[in-house]
């Protein structure tokens, strides 16, 4: 028995030893999981590479800045501006937007400003990335680097719009960017203008898909001409906005039914939803059935505002009404639930707004005649007739008033539009009851003044 | 699935229960035989004497008179009464059966024996000699021998001299009065006495230098421990480390709080739930370098030991166990009723200038019934949960095996409305063997738990300190969902939505021995562990307001489930040997752990209906939310040199060098290492003659490095992982983290300094300790501004973190006599926190985070200074006097939340069957009270009655600002942004609470005969003494349910 056990005992010992002796380095390597990918791995196959792109487009759908929910721009700005009103006892953070309140603690705010920079972080990694990589074709990097490029312009445009001075990052580095300094409007606009020109060099003017939801050279050309528009640059927001219009990829549509949906040929760039058959998350927020509104709704003088046959009044604009009482939603997208097939996606880039930017550029320019045509060619299709204005003050009145009547409830246009404009003050003054001066910027994030005083100084009034 | 596994648990309940009740039925034949024998023998042991050999079993039986014996039993008896001619023999006894193991010695030589497994001995000796029967935990007994016969002696148990308690310091045992370390203790006996279901629930208040928080009063949530406080920067790097019967337990919970977060706090699910706390025998906390070293890089943060309990030798013992409990949360908040509510949100318009209400000013503008009032708090979160636990074990041991099976369900129903409810059902094992020479040895133990969290989606706490006293009814006349015309967000759509999870761990420890030679031993402990957690939570379309008219169609389920296994190997040698009055302990091993982990978490939605929301193949769309898998392994060598001189001097000697994943090549491995001394000048002849009264005195004193290696996996590799959402039909990838591939351990240099004196043969014992831990090479992640794209990178920092403190233990016996005993004890902590140094702090992200000489638990805040009489608007310290109030400048004031002082009292008394004990927990500190989640006073939503006293005209003078319904900027920013970050957020928690209080009475009636039996009622934290401003004191956690009040009564059965 004893002498039994003592042998078992040995082999076991023995056993363990041989353990032992395996080395303890070889012992405590151990290899990456297979659910990640080294970040070297990932660009050296355009496959991967692609989506380590197209994650910003599913964030930019699904939550960051641009999202269709209650904490995209379309809804913020909306109730921040003279767009929607709000009906929540919940204190969803559209709420602070609609009082215009906001302070630099607010939730909403940060997570904006750190989600729209991981996303801009996410393009550095991919432009540093591609340009590293000797595997992928040089078609595919171009593609790639543009994109990436483009969104890196679009996203920093937002936040200078939003913020004023921000810093325009370029870098993967944490060490620069955890000290970074703000840059002034005008340097930030360049900055954009340079990182589009990179794009319209890089990307093709065809769409990868059939599906137009990756950017194009247009797209970066549509960009341009906003950025031009906002910066009063008028010579090339003109320039840009014709080239957009004169592509041969895009028809005016006809019909205010088939603006929205997936196919419409005037559609330059848009997001596709979460699966086939989902539709858009901006119609789920949006839409309701019986009142009063369970969160947003549209204001009713917006509504009013409509001239007498505006089809889009009686296409765009859902209305519940109960008793006495009647309420608006914006009903651009109408599937806010599943369908067999997706039958809308949301709309980033739309020819219209190009039509209007060149309205806009021409009237500056005082080429009135053209302006006239291109201002008419949208409220024709809406069922009105010509514009009546004259003059260039006239003819810019109307081109801001048909902005509103257009872009309403889509991604802050009408809050861009007041502000560049220089009638925020005026306008908002006079309808919302917690409005001041100081809220024509949002305040920077609190947590951020905190970790990078090179941040400092706050904007002012907060 | 979930109904499988029911089934399951309640075939092992049902199992265990059958088993009982056929040993049962067995056992009450074998007890009348038993005690007719043992009666019976010792009248017939001259029998006995006069012809041992020719006993035969049936001569035995009509020896005895009897005619209906178990054979085997009769052979057991016959074989302890064997004797040899010429030799002094006879059984040692306890009270509850025969003691195996206890030394008899001669006195004045070097003879003696060890008792076996039927507590019988045989010595020669002479007459006249002295015998002394020793062992551990019981008094000595000394006999002198009078004429050879028979004896019978009675040990008994020592429970004041705790000095010969063995304590268990993981890779050793020490006795209590010779250890040089720092080691807290509490046994099954307090363990016992508490209805609770998490271990660390157990300990509160019970260990100096052990503070413990509870973050929730919701079942199966969580608890925060830290062992002489904070260590690490990273709030989430002060967790200890935990082994279960020598096996590494990991405390990282497998849950998701994308599941959980609405209803428990942090990580969720608590790993240390499938740790069923009357399993267990002891747990042991090491505290100092002399006691954590050895347990190198994850020794750091303390280590807590838990220890299962074991069969005993003896008799076949059953026991069941059973109690029932009612809970209630412990505090509430006064909160307004409706029309100091009214009043306030008018005179909020009214100062805003606003004359027309808006519409969705629902509660004052009269669209809500401005005469209802719902006490929410009583709605809500008012129930009364139901505690119901039943224990059934069998133990005992034939010959040199042991064995116990243990089985306990355990049920709690929450105090929200709704059908919810926590299940625990927990099976233990453990079988203990030796070979018949004694040399090779071998234990095994097991523990499975399943657990079960059935609960709402959603913490109803939020809503029921903060609706409008006047908000509308929960249900319509129909008994519906009211929603009274999309004004409100009825709270019990939460109910709607609910929270599932199921949590199985098995967890199996095994040690082998083999005494190679007499003191050199072979040893290897070996463990294995399997932890599976699912996680499910449904939001049906039914938790939206119908006014969107959402079908099923958009209603979601989410579901995670987690897997963990880990196994560890520890092969070791031990050798012992004495040199003169010198003795040597000397241990050595290797350590082999992995741990792999693997989370699936998946979104679902698109339902043809709510029904299917459990099964996600009924999802139109699915989503990946989380597919990761990761592997740890770590490895070392250890160590320990151990040297004892005459038994008055103790040197320890302990180090380990090791090896973990967590790092990058160059960072992979580390040494650790500790010394430790204690003197027992007690023994010393000069101090016993200068001061008789003291019975025990020792002095010692340590110091070492240990480190932390807590950061997860993978931290130093750049990667990317799927974001689980499809663009264009193809899922994209994420940048994980930044990273660094730099960084290495955390070093923690630890040094203490104690005192431990008994006085009046330890009648009063005192333990005085002083430590100074150093944490050094801060392995943080360093938070980082938006604009890098991530909130933080893992990096060492160059900052140094002092926690030094003074920790104190009384216990005195006040009272001790045959009928009456009163024990107290005693401990108090007086810990201090500090940040020693930062380099380049001002310069860093955490330059208005932390303060050089300050603690890490300081919030810099705005001084607040009061109401401006004028304005009635808050006023704050302007503290760089530039007429601004700017976050980086003017937020310079220090509030210091980490405890000043903490520790508990506990009573013991004990009068014939009853048995009293009390236990209160105390905490002196500072804390953030319910101001930071208040609503802004005079918008909607209730607050509490304190802002009564608010400013109304100019001149008064008040604590509370102006009333504004949210449009007046100046109120809204001196509320938002300033107050509630200003020090007027905190206040006093400090907090006396009476933790525990059992009562209980043991039946004693000649009827019982060897079987006990007790029932008792049991409070858990019965009464609290606070002047805080907020729910609970204690977990502060500001929208969380507080802790819960539970009473409860049970019986306790053994026979």
């Amino acid at each position: 028995m004893n002498l039994y056990i003592k042998n078992k005992m040995s082999i076991f010992y023995l056993l363990g030893l041989l353990f032992v002796m395996e080395g303890c380095e070889n012992f405590v390597e151990v290899d990456l999981p297979s659910t990640q990918l080294t970040d070297v791995a990932v660009f050296e196959d355009a496959g991967t590479a692609d989506a380590a792109l197209t994650s910003i487009y599913t964030k930019m759908r699904d939550g960051v800045l641009v999202a269709g929910t209650g904490v995209g721009v379309s809804t913020l700005l909306g109730t921040y501006a003279d767009e929607l009103d709000y009906s929540s006892s919940a204190n969803l953070p559209a709420q602070a937007f609609y009082e215009n309140n906001l302070l630099p603690t607010n939730l909403t705010l940060s997570s904006t400003w750190n989600g729209v920079y991981n996303l801009i972080y996410a393009a550095n990694a991919v432009l540093a990335g591609v340009a590293a990589s000797d595997s992928i074709s040089i078609a595919d990097k171009d593609r790639l680097m543009g994109e990436a490029y483009f969104v890196r312009a679009y996203l920093h445009f937002y936040l200078v719009n939003l913020y004023g001075e921000v810093p325009y990052v370029v870098s993967t580095d944490y060490k620069i960017n955890a000290v970074i300094s703000k840059m002034s409007v005008a340097n930030v606009y360049a900055a954009i203008t340079r990182d589009l020109q990179h794009a319209v060099s890089l990307l093709p003017e065809d769409y990868l898909s059939a599906e137009r939801v990756r950017p194009n050279r247009s797209t970066a050309y549509s960009l341009l001409a906003r950025t031009k528009l906002y910066a009063g640059d008028w010579m090339e927001a003109l320039a840009y906005s014709d080239l957009v219009i004169a592509s041969p990829l895009y028809t005016f549509v006809g019909d205010v039914n088939e603006v929205f949906l997936k196919g419409s040929t005037g559609t330059i760039w848009q997001l596709k939803p979460l699966f086939d058959g989902n539709n858009t998350l901006e119609a789920q927020n949006f839409i309701f059935l019986t009142g009063p509104p369970p969160a947003y709704s549209l204001r009713s003088d917006l509504v009013d505002e409509f001239e007498v046959g505006d089809l889009r009044k009686t296409n765009w604009v859902g209305t519940v009404t109960e008793g006495s009482s009647t309420w608006y939603y914006p009903y651009k997208y109408k599937q806010n639930e599943a369908t067999g097939s997706s039958e809308e996606y949301s709309i980033l880039f739309r020819l219209e707004e190009q039509y209007l930017i060149r309205a806009e550029a021409k009237a500056q320019l005082n080429d009135l005649d053209g302006s006239r045509e291109d201002l008419n060619k949208i409220r024709n299709r809406a069922g009105l007739g010509d514009s009546a204005a004259n003059t260039q003050v006239e003819l810019l009145v109307a081109i801001l008033k048909e902005r509103k009547m257009e872009f309403f409830s889509e991604l802050g246009h009408r809050w861009f539009d007041l502000k560049r404009t220089g009638t925020a003050n005026s306008v908002l003054g006079a309808t919302k009851i917690g409005w001041d001066a100081r809220d024509l910027l949002f305040p920077l994030p609190q947590s951020e003044l905190l970790l990078n005083p090179n941040l400092l100084p706050q904007n002012a009034g907060y | 699935m979930n109904k499988n596994s029911l089934y399951k648990d309640q075939f092992l309940v049902m199992l265990c229960f059958l088993c009982f009740q056929l040993t049962i039925a067995s056992r009450k034949e074998k007890q009348e035989a038993r005690s007719k024998i043992s009666v019976d023998v010792k009248s017939k042991v001259e029998h006995f004497k006069v012809s041992p050999s020719t006993l035969r079993l049936r001569s035995v039986q009509a020896q005895l008179g009897m005619t209906t014996l178990h054979p085997q039993f009769v052979m057991i008896r016959y074989e302890t009464l064997k004797l040899v001619q010429g030799e002094i023999t006879g059984v040692v006894l306890n009270a509850t059966g025969v003691l195996a193991g206890v030394t008899v010695s001669i006195k004045g030589s070097s003879t003696s024996v060890v008792t076996d497994e039927k507590g019988t001995f045989s010595i020669a000796a002479d007459k006249d000699a002295i015998l002394v029967f020793s062992y551990v935990g019981y008094n000595t007994v000394e006999k002198i021998v009078s004429a050879s016969g028979f004896l019978s002696i009675l040990l008994e148990e020592d429970s004041e001299q705790l000095k010969e308690v063995v304590i268990n310091a993981g890779y050793y045992s020490v006795i209590e009065k010779e250890r040089t370390g720092s080691i807290a203790r509490v046994t099954s006996k307090d363990i016992e006495k508490q209805p609770v279901t998490n271990i660390l629930a157990a300990l509160q208040g019970r260990m100096a230098g052990v503070n413990i928080t509870q973050t929730t009063g919701v079942p199966g949530g969580g608890f925060a421990i830290e062992i002489r406080g904070r260590n690490s920067l990273r709030a989430e790097g002060n967790a200890p480390l935990y082994i279960v019967d020598g096996l590494p337990f990991s405390s990282e919970s497998l849950g998701n709080s994308q599941l959980s977060g609405a209803i428990l706090p942090g990580a969720g699910l608590n790993p240390l739930n499938a740790i069923n706390p009357s399993d267990i025998e002891s747990v042991e906390v090491l505290k100092d370098a002399d006691a954590t070293a050895i347990y190198g890089s994850r020794g750091a943060n303390g280590v807590v030991l838990i220890t299962t309990k074991k069969g005993k030798k003896g008799a076949t013992q059953f026991s069941f166990n059973s109690y029932t409990g009612a809970g209630a949360i412990s505090r509430r908040l006064k909160l307004l009723s409706t029309p100091q509510y009214l009043a306030l949100r008018e005179e909020a318009f009214a100062n805003d200038g606003i004359t027309e209400l808006p519409s969705y000013a629902y509660d004052v503008n009269g669209t809500w019934d401005r005469n209802r009032y719902t006490d929410w708090q009583k709605k809500l979160i008012g129930g009364t949960s139901i505690t119901q636990n039943i224990e059934l074990g069998v133990s005992g041991g034939i010959g040199s095996t042991q064995f116990m099976v243990r089985g306990t369900h355990y049920n709690e129903t929450t105090v929200f409305p709704g059908d919810f409810s926590y299940g625990k059902n927990a099976l233990h094992f453990s079988i203990v063997h030796k070979s018949d020479d004694s040399r090779f040895g071998i234990s095994l133990s097991g523990l499975y738990v399943s657990d079960k969290n059935d609960l709402l989606g959603t913490d109803l706490t939020q809503s029921a300190i903060s609706l409008a006293p006047n908000a509308p009814a929960l249900y319509d006349e129909n008994g519906n969902l009211n929603w009274e015309h999309s004004t409100w967000q009825n709270p019990l759509r939460l109910l709607e939505g609910t929270y599932l999870s199921t949590n199985k761990g098995l967890n199996l420890g095994g040690l082998v021995t083999y005494d190679l030679l007499p003191k050199l031993v072979l040893k290897s402990t070996f463990g294995y562990n399997d932890t599976r957690v699912s996680e499910v939570t449904t939001t049906p379309s039914t938790v939206y307001d119908p006014a969107y008219g959402l079908t099923s169609a958009v209603s979601s389920t989410m579901v995670n489930s987690g897997n963990q296994q880990s196994w560890s190997f520890e092969p070791q040698l031990q050798w012992t040997t004495t040199a003169g009055k010198g003795k040597w302990d000397l241990l050595g091993g290797f350590t082999f752990q992995e741990l792999a982990s693997s989370q699936f978490a998946l979104y679902a939605s698109g339902f043809s209906s709510n029904r299917l929301l459990n099964t996600v193949s009924a999802a139109s769309f699915t989503q990946i939310l989380n597919d990761g898998t990761s592997l740890y392994r770590y490895n070392a060598v250890f160590g320990r040199v151990n040297y004892s001189y005459n038994s008055s001097l103790f040197f320890n000697l302990t180090g380990r060098r090791d090896g973990s994943s967590r790092f990058g090549p160059s960072n992979r491995f580390a040494n650790f290492g500790a010394v430790g001394t204690a003197w027992l000048f007690s023994k010393e002849k000069w101090v016993h003659d200068a001061v008789p009264y003291l019975s025990f005195g020792k002095l010692r004193a340590s110091y070492g490095t240990t480190g932390s290696d807590q950061i997860g996996d993978y931290q130093f590799l750049s990667t990317y992982t799927p974001d689980g959402s499809p663009y264009q039909g193809s899922i994209g990838l994420d940048a994980t983290r930044l990273f660094n591939p730099d960084f290495s351990w955390e070093v923690n240099k630890k040094m203490e300094v104690a005192l431990d004196l008994g006085f009046l043969k330890d009648r009063l014992f005192l333990s005085t300790a002083y430590y100074k831990n150093r944490s050094s090479n801060q392995l943080v992640g360093i938070p980082l501004p938006g604009t890098t794209g991530f909130s933080s990178v893992q990096a060492n920092l160059d900052a140094v973190v002092e926690n030094s403190g003074l920790e104190v233990e009384l216990r005195t016996v006040n009272f001790s006599s045959a009928k009456f005993k009163w024990t107290t004890s005693l401990n108090v902590s007086l810990p201090t926190n500090k940040l020693v140094s930062f380099k380049n702090l001002d310069g860093s992200t955490y330059a208005n985070q932390y303060v050089v000489g300050q603690s890490l638990a300081i919030r810099k805040v705005y001084s607040f200074t009061g109401v401006n009489p004028t304005t009635g608007i808050y006023e704050f310290k302007d503290f760089n006097g530039d007429g601004l109030l700017t976050e980086a400048e003017d937020r310079q004031k220090i509030v210091d939340t980490s405890p000043k002082l903490f520790g508990g009292f506990q009573n013991s008394l004990s009068y014939k069957g009853w048995q009293l004990d009390f236990l209160f927990q105390f905490v002196k500190q500072l804390g953030v009270n319910s101001t930071v989640i208040s609503n802004l006073p005079g918008s909607l939503g209730n607050v509490t009655e304190d802002v009564l006293d608010h400013w109304q005209h100019v001149g008064d003078t008040s604590s509370v600002q102006q009333y504004s319904a949210g449009f007046n900027d100046a109120v809204v920013t001196a509320f938002y942004s300033y107050y509630v970050n200003s020090d007027a957020a905190y206040s006093d928690a400090s907090y006396v609470r009476l933790k525990n209080l059992s009562l209980s009475y043991t039946l004693s009636a000649p009827w019982l005969q060897n079987a006990s039996c007790r029932v008792y009622f049991q409070a858990q934290n019965l009464l609290t003494l606070t002047k805080y401003k907020g729910a609970d004191p204690e977990n502060q956690s500001q929208g969380r349910l507080p802790t819960l009040r539970v009473l409860s009564v049970g019986t306790q059965i053994n026979f």
